[in-house]
C-alpha cells in the first residue's frame, strides 16, 4: 500500500467501502460531503482523504444494493444526494465487519511473527 | 451473494448509457463543492479562497469521476465500444483497403467453414444412436486379399460366443424392386438379423421390428421416407402389403427419420440364415454393441481368438482370415477421413495465407497512419491502449470477413457435396455450431494477423514519427509474412500438381475399352416374377427391339458393366487338377452373344458366344488374358474345363483382352464370362452402341422400348459408359478440384502480396531512387535493383516451401497414382509457376521505380 506525500492515505478498496457503510449506519442518511467531514473528524486529521475518492465507494455500495440514494435539500437549502443504508446493507455490514476482524487478526498475527 | 450479480448487472447497464450516469455524477460533485465552499466561508475565507480551498479538499475532480466510472461500469467494455465505432469509421474511410481485406478473409474463412462443416458432419458428429461410443463395426481381413465383409457362419459364432459384446447384429445389403405402390421404385434394402435394431438402440416410430424367431419371412420395415412417399405418412400403413422383387410382404413397422443402416438402405427384411450358410461367402455388414465396461480392444482380442480358432477348424475357408474391429464411426467413415483431413489442412493453409496477406496490408497501412498514432501517443494514450484499438480494428475486419465467409460457405457446401459421395453426407448444412466456429475462427484470425502489425505500429513514439522516414521493424515483418505466404503457396501448388498428375495418368490408363458411343441401362429381374426361362426370352426381346431403334448400331446384355461396381468375385475349380490349398477366384460375368461385338472388344483367340450356346447345349466360357496368365501359365486355356457356380463343368472356348473392371488404379483381374442363357442372372445391364458419339440422346427411346417390353420393370439407372467411368473418379475429383482451388487462391494471394510489398517499397523509396539516378544510376540498374528487392522474399519463401512440400506431400501418398509424393517434375513446375507469377507482379512497380524523374522526386522532399 503506497501512501502519497502530505499524509494522505489510500485505502484498501474494500476497507473504504466498509468504513462508509459503517459511518452511514451510525449517522443515518448523509450526503457525500457530510460523510467526508465525519471521516476526517474520526481520522483526527483534516485532509487525510481526498473527498472525491468517496464516490467510487458510494457507487460500489449502491450497485450492490447496500445503500440507496435520494436528492434532498440540506438545512441551508442546498440540494445534495443523501445516502441511506438498506436492510441488506445492514446485514452486509455485520458480515463484512466480521470478515474484516478475522482478516485484521490474521494480518496482525503475521506481522507480529515476522517482526519477532 | 445476490449482490455480486446485482452489481454486475448494474455495471453492465451503465456501459450501455454512460452519459446519463455522468450527468448525475457531475451534479452531485457540484453540490458537494458548494457545501464545501459554504463550510470554508463559514470559517471566514473570502469567496474566492473558499472556492479554491474546496477544490483542494475535494482533490482531482476528473480523477474522482474516472474512479467512479471505473467502479460503476466496465471500463474496458466502454472503451471497446468506442474502439469499434472508431474502427468502423476508419474502415469506411478507406473502402479499397477494407474491401480487399474483407474479400481475402471471406475466401479464407469461407473455405474453412465449408470444409469444417463437412468434416464435422462426416467425422466428428456422433452417430445418431444412443450411447454411440459402445458401437463397433467388424470386418474380416485376409492376409493377402485385404478387407471384406463377414460370412454368416463366422457372424453367428461371434454373436453367440463373444462375451465382450452385449449384442451383435448383421445386415446384408440388397437391391429391391418395390412394387404394389403407385410408383414402382428400385432401391437399396437390407436383410437384417432380428437383433440389428436393438443393437443400434433404435426403436421404430410406428409398429414393431422383426421378432426373434427367424421363421417369419413375410414382413418388411420401411424407412420414414418410403412411409411418407408411398403411404402419405398414414398411421394405418402397418399391416398394408407391398411387393418386393415380386414377393408379397406385410409392413410391420416404420423406422424414425434419419435411420439408415447400412447407409443408403431404405427398407429392411429378415435375414434368412439357411440361404447363406457358407464360410466362403462374405456378405454381412456386422455391427455390435459393447457390453458395459468392455472396450474396443476387449472385443478385438476376443474376436481375434475366435477367428484363430475358426482358421484352425476350417482351413479351407478360414485360413489366413483375421478380424478388424473398430468403432462404428471409423467403420462408417473409413478412408474418407483421410482425404478430408488433408483438405482441412489445405483450407487451413489458405486461411493462413489470407491472414498473412491482410497482415501485410495492415502493416503498410500502419505506416500511413504514423502521424495519427504519434498524435494519440503524444496526447497520453498508452501503448497498450493503442494496441487494443488497432487490434479492435483487425477483429472488426475479420468479423466482416467471417460474415462474408459464411455466405461463401453457404454456396460452396452444395457444390462440394455434388462432387463427391461421402458417407454421412446426406444432411450437411451450416448450423449454429458452424456459425459459432466461424465466429471463433474469425476472431482468432483477426488477432493473428493484427497482433504483429499492431505491436510494430504502436511502437511509434512521437520523436521517431517526426525524424525517421523509413521504418525498420515493419519492413522485416512484411517480408516475413510474404515468405510465409510463398511457402504455403508452394506446398499447396505441389499438392495440387501431384493430384493433377495422378488424375491425368488415370485418365490416360488404357481401359481396353472404346466407350464413347455406349449407353447402359441397369435392371433387376426378381426371381419370383421372372423365372429363368422368362429372363432369357425377355432379354432377347429387349435386345431385338433396341437394335431396331434408328440411332442404335448394336445392343447386348451383361451382368456387370465395367466400373459399375456390379462384378462379383467367385471361386472356381479346375477339375483336371488336384484340389489345391489356395482358393482360385475370378470375376464372374454373364453376357449375351453380342456383348463383345457391341463393346468393340476383339477376341484374342477362340470364339465368342453363339446363339446356339443355350441352357441345354454344352456349357462354355470365355476368359480374359489375365485369367489365362494367372491360372494357365504356359498352357493354352482353350479347351480346358473349369467348374464354377454349379456342378456342370464349362469348357473355355475363347480368350479376350484385359478390361479394367473395378477401378482404374487397380490392375486387371482374372475374368470368366459365360453365356447369359446358361446363367440367367437377374441383375443385368442393357448395353447399347449408338451410331454417333452422343449416346445420351437415345436414352428416352431405350426407356420407352424397355417399357414396351414390360411395363412393370423399373430401370435402376440409365448412364453413358463415360458417366460410369467418371463416377469412379468422383472421390479423386473432390480432392483435385478443392486442392486446385485452394492452391490457386493461395497463389493469387501471394502474388498480390508480392506486388503490394514492392509497390509500397517503391513509393517509400522514391527519393532514394531519385538520388541514385541523379548520381548517375541507369534506368536498367534501378529496374534490376527493384526486381531483386521484390524477388528476395520470394526466393526465400520458395526454398522454405520446397522443404515443407517434400515433407508434407507424403500425406497424399495413398491418393496418388503412378506418381511419387516428391515427384521432381511437379516440384519444379510448382516453383516455376510461382516464380513466373511473382515476376509478373514485380515488373509493374519496378518499372514505375525506373521511371522516377529525379528532379520531381527531389523536389517532393
Amino acid at each position: 500500500m503506497t501512501s502519497e506525500g502530505s499524509g494522505r492515505v489510500e485505502l484498501l478498496q474494500g476497507t473504504l467501502d466498509l468504513i462508509v457503510l459503517r459511518a452511514l449506519t451510525t449517522m443515518g442518511p448523509q450526503h457525500a460531503y457530510g460523510l467526508a467531514a465525519r471521516l476526517e473528524q474520526i481520522a483526527d486529521h483534516p485532509f487525510s482523504l481526498n473527498q472525491g475518492t468517496l464516490y467510487a465507494a458510494l457507487v460500489r455500495l449502491e450497485q450492490s444494493g447496500w445503500i440507496k440514494s435520494t436528492w434532498q435539500k440540506t438545512e441551508n437549502n442546498r440540494e445534495a444526494k443523501y445516502y441511506a443504508v438498506t436492510k441488506s446493507g445492514a446485514r452486509a455490514l455485520d458480515k463484512q465487519t466480521e470478515r474484516w476482524q478475522r482478516l485484521a487478526g490474521l494480518v496482525n498475527k503475521l506481522l507480529l511473527e515476522e517482526s519477532s | 451473494m445476490i449482490w455480486v450479480v446485482r452489481r454486475f448487472a448494474r455495471r453492465l447497464r451503465n456501459v450501455a448509457r454512460p452519459s446519463l450516469a455522468d450527468r448525475e455524477l457531475t451534479r452531485e460533485i457540484d453540490a458537494h463543492l458548494l457545501l464545501l465552499e459554504d463550510e470554508f466561508r463559514r470559517r471566514g475565507l473570502s469567496d474566492e479562497d473558499a472556492r479554491y480551498a474546496a477544490r483542494r479538499a475535494f482533490g482531482g475532480i476528473e480523477q474522482a469521476k474516472e474512479q467512479q466510472r471505473d467502479a460503476r461500469s466496465f471500463r474496458w467494455l466502454d472503451d471497446a465500444g468506442r474502439d469499434v465505432q472508431y474502427a468502423a469509421r476508419m474502415l469506411r474511410r478507406s473502402p479499397g483497403f477494407t474491401i480487399a481485406a474483407v474479400l481475402t478473409l471471406a475466401l479464407g474463412i469461407g473455405a474453412n467453414s465449408a470444409i469444417f462443416t463437412v468434416v464435422h458432419a462426416v467425422m466428428l458428429r456422433p452417430l445418431p444412436y444412443p450411447e454411440p461410443d459402445r458401437l463397433i463395426g467388424v470386418v474380416q481381413q485376409h492376409k493377402s486379399f485385404g478387407v471384406d465383409v463377414v460370412t454368416l457362419p463366422d457372424y453367428l459364432e461371434w454373436r453367440d460366443e463373444a462375451k465382450s459384446l452385449a449384442a451383435l447384429g448383421a445386415a446384408w445389403k440388397i437391391t429391391v424392386n418395390l412394387t404394389g405402390v403407385d410408383e414402382p421404385e428400385r432401391l437399396g434394402g437390407a436383410q437384417v438379423t432380428s437383433n440389428l435394431f436393438r443393437t443400434l438402440g433404435v426403436a421404430p416410430q410406428l409398429g414393431t421390428t422383426f421378432p426373434d424367431s427367424t421363421s417369419d419371412s413375410q414382413s418388411v420395415v420401411l424407412s420414414d421416407r418410403l412411409w411418407r412417399h408411398h403411404f402419405g405418412a398414414a398411421p394405418n400403413a402397418v399391416g398394408r402389403t407391398v411387393w418386393l422383387n415380386g414377393v408379397r410382404r406385410t409392413v410391420i413397422g416404420v423406422m424414425p427419420p434419419g435411420f439408415a443402416w447400412p447407409e443408403g438402405v431404405e427398407l429392411w427384411i429378415p435375414l434368412v440364415p439357411e440361404a447363406a450358410m457358407n464360410r466362403g461367402y462374405h456378405q454381412l455388414q456386422v455391427t455390435g454393441r459393447l457390453a458395459r465396461g468392455a472396450t474396443v480392444s476387449d472385443a478385438r482380442a476376443e474376436l481375434e481368438a475366435l477367428a484363430a480358432r475358426s482358421a484352425a477348424t476350417f482351413p479351407a475357408t478360414n485360413k489366413d482370415w483375421g478380424v478388424q474391429v473398430s468403432s462404428l464411426l471409423d467403420y462408417t467413415v473409413g478412408p474418407a477421413s483421410r482425404s478430408l483431413v488433408i483438405l482441412a489442412g489445405a483450407a487451413g493453409c489458405v486461411l493462413l495465407t489470407a491472414c498473412a496477406n491482410v497482415g501485410g496490408l495492415l502493416t503498410a497501412r500502419a505506416l500511413a497512419r504514423r502521424k495519427e498514432i504519434s498524435l494519440r501517443t503524444a496526447l497520453g494514450a498508452s501503448r497498450s491502449r493503442i494496441m487494443r484499438q488497432l487490434l479492435t480494428e483487425s477483429v472488426v475486419l475479420s468479423l466482416l470477413g467471417g460474415i462474408a465467409g459464411v455466405v461463401v460457405a453457404e454456396y460452396t457446401i452444395p457444390a462440394l457435396l455434388s462432387l463427391t459421395t461421402l458417407p454421412r453426407a446426406a444432411d450437411i448444412a451450416l448450423d449454429t455450431r458452424m456459425l459459432l466456429a466461424t465466429l471463433i475462427a474469425s476472431i482468432s484470425a483477426g488477432l493473428l494477423f493484427g497482433l504483429a502489425p499492431a505491436a510494430a505500429t504502436s511502437r511509434f513514439a512521437v520523436s521517431t514519427a517526426i525524424r525517421v522516414r523509413g521504418d525498420v521493424t515493419s519492413g522485416w515483418l512484411r517480408s516475413t509474412l510474404l515468405v510465409l505466404q510463398i511457402a504455403t503457396a508452394v506446398v499447396l501448388l505441389t499438392g495440387a500438381g501431384l493430384l493433377l498428375r495422378s488424375f491425368y495418368k488415370l485418365q490416360t490408363v488404357d481401359t481396353g475399352l472404346n466407350v464413347d458411343r455406349i449407353l447402359t441401362a441397369r435392371f433387376f429381374l426378381p426371381r419370383a416374377s421372372y423365372p429363368e426361362e422368362r429372363r432369357v426370352s425377355l432379354y432377347e426381346e429387349m435386345i431385338a427391339r433396341t437394335k431396331a431403334l434408328p440411332d442404335v448400331a448394336d445392343a447386348a446384355v451383361v451382368s456387370a458393366f465395367p466400373f459399375s461396381g456390379a462384378s462379383a468375385n467367385v471361386a472356381f475349380t479346375v477339375p483336371t487338377r488336384p484340389a489345391s490349398e489356395s482358393l482360385l477366384t475370378a470375376n464372374f460375368l454373364a453376357a449375351t452373344p453380342g456383348y463383345f461385338r457391341t463393346m468393340g472388344i476383339p477376341l484374342l483367340a477362340g470364339r465368342s458366344f453363339e446363339t446356339t450356346d443355350t441352357a441345354t447345349a454344352p456349357f462354355v466360357a470365355v476368359v480374359n488374358q489375365s485369367m489365362a496368365d494367372r491360372y494357365f501359365p504356359g498352357q493354352n486355356p482353350i479347351g480346358q474345363s473349369i467348374q464354377i457356380l454349379g456342378p456342370k463343368p464349362r469348357q473355355i472356348v475363347g480368350i479376350m483382352p484385359n478390361l479394367r473392371q473395378r477401378a482404374l488404379h487397380l490392375p486387371a483381374e482374372p475374368e470368366i464370362y459365360v453365356p447369359h442363357a446358361q446363367f440367367p442372372s437377374g441383375g443385368m445391364f442393357l448395353v447399347v452402341r449408338t451410331k454417333d458419339d452422343r449416346p445420351q440422346r437415345v436414352a428416352p427411346a431405350v426407356r420407352a422400348t424397355v417399357r414396351s417390353v414390360d411395363r412393370d420393370l423399373p430401370i435402376a439407372s440409365i448412364r453413358t459408359a463415360n458417366q460410369l467411368l467418371s463416377d469412379t473418379m468422383s472421390s479423386r475429383t473432390l480432392n483435385l478440384v478443392l486442392l486446385s482451388v485452394f492452391a490457386a487462391l493461395s497463389l493469387v494471394l501471394s502474388v498480390v502480396g508480392v506486388y503490394g510489398v514492392l509497390a509500397f517499397t517503391v513509393s517509400r523509396q522514391t527519393i532514394e531512387i531519385g538520388i541514385r539516378m541523379a548520381l548517375g544510376a541507369a534506368r536498367r540498374d534501378v529496374l534490376l535493383l527493384m526486381i531483386r528487392t521484390g524477388l528476395a522474399p520470394v526466393i526465400v519463401g520458395v526454398a522454405c516451401g520446397l522443404a515443407l512440400a517434400v515433407v508434407s506431400t507424403r500425406v497424399l501418398r495413398t491418393l496418388l497414382f503412378d506418381v511419387t509424393p516428391s515427384d521432381p517434375a511437379t516440384l519444379v513446375a510448382a516453383v516455376l509457376v510461382l516464380l513466373a507469377a511473382s515476376l509478373a507482379a514485380v515488373v509493374g512497380p519496378a518499372r514505375r521505380a525506373a521511371n522516377v524523374d529525379p528532379l520531381l522526386a527531389l523536389k517532393a522532399e
